[in-house]
């Protein structure tokens, strides 16, 4: 049977995942260095890269205007 | 209530009821490993936590983990594509995936203020009409056994989910999986994916690299519904 799925948009973040899965939030911690080793960056908080790519496009925009 | 209130007295206390977690129905062995690994990658891309019987500890018969653990599930994902004849002594047809399946429909009936969800996922979507002739009716999503074609599926079976990760988001994060895989299993011990301590790393690992890959690359919001 098909049930119409609607899903909230807020992403669980990983201390909540942590704290579901009974997982302690020092190991959380380990695997978000992993994460962001993976992700070839050098664990930067997401929020200074995220504003960082930001300023890229908006400069970007400007040199093509 | 959610939970399955059979648990007694000093037995463990069962997980929480969580809108955005899936009960994961998939068989455990090593030649699904690739799927295995890619169903956790695009749950977690979709935003969601995908949950297995094999995380929660033993000391409670087998049935009564598995029910108290789909109680705490809005989705359940069923995978039947390893239903077939295990040609190991004795030889054997496997019945877990399908009757997990049928445990979560009996769930869904039983609470039908939208609870509860289940998919079916199969190798071979034509298959299940022959194997399991009561789900005519039913959408099957046919992966073909390989991870592009599971990834394709999940879109198409959570396609209004309002987080739309595109297939290349859900792929960063399973190739992130299976490199820390090897590091994970010398960090636990563990001789397969398929335990506790892994899943659980894996799927924290997922979550993280689906939250940067997502905060990155936003997707635009379609809007509700």
């Amino acid at each position: 049977m098909r049930v119409p799925v609607k899903i909230t948009t807020r992403r669980p973040t990983l201390y909540e995942t942590a704290d579901l899965l009974g997982v302690p939030r020092a190991r959380a911690d380990e695997l978000h260095a992993l994460a962001a080793e993976l992700a070839g960056r050098n664990g930067a908080p997401v929020s200074r890269r995220v504003r960082k790519a930001s300023a890229r496009r908006v400069s970007r925009k400007a040199r093509q205007s | 209530m959610h939970g399955v209130s059979r648990a007694k007295p000093g037995s463990p206390k069962p997980p929480a009821f969580s809108r955005l977690s899936v009960f994961l129905n998939v068989p455990y062995d090593h030649t699904f490993q690739h799927l295995y690994l890619a169903y956790i990658a695009g749950l977690a891309a979709k935003g969601l936590t995908p949950r297995a019987t094999l995380e929660i500890p033993g000391g409670v018969r087998r049935l009564d983990r598995i029910l108290d653990l789909m109680a705490t599930c809005r989705y359940s994902f069923h995978d039947l594509s390893r239903v077939e004849v295990d040609t190991r002594r004795p030889v054997t047809p496997r019945f877990n995936m399908s009757f997990e399946l049928g445990l979560a429909v009996a769930w869904e009936r039983l609470h039908p203020k939208g609870e509860h969800s289940w998919f079916v996922f199969e190798s071979k979507e034509r298959r299940v009409l022959k194997s399991l002739s009561d789900l005519a009716g039913t959408d099957v999503y046919g992966h073909g056994g390989t991870v592009n074609g599971l990834f394709r599926q999940l879109g198409n079976a959570l396609v209004r989910i309002e987080s739309q990760p595109s297939v290349q988001d859900m792929h960063f994060v399973y190739d992130g999986l299976r490199r820390a895989l090897p590091g994970l299993l010398k960090r636990t011990g563990g001789r397969t994916a398929f335990e506790a301590s892994v899943f659980k790393e894996l799927v924290m690992l997922a979550t993280e690299l689906s939250n940067e890959r997502m905060s990155a690359n936003p997707t635009p919001d379609p809007g509700a519904g």
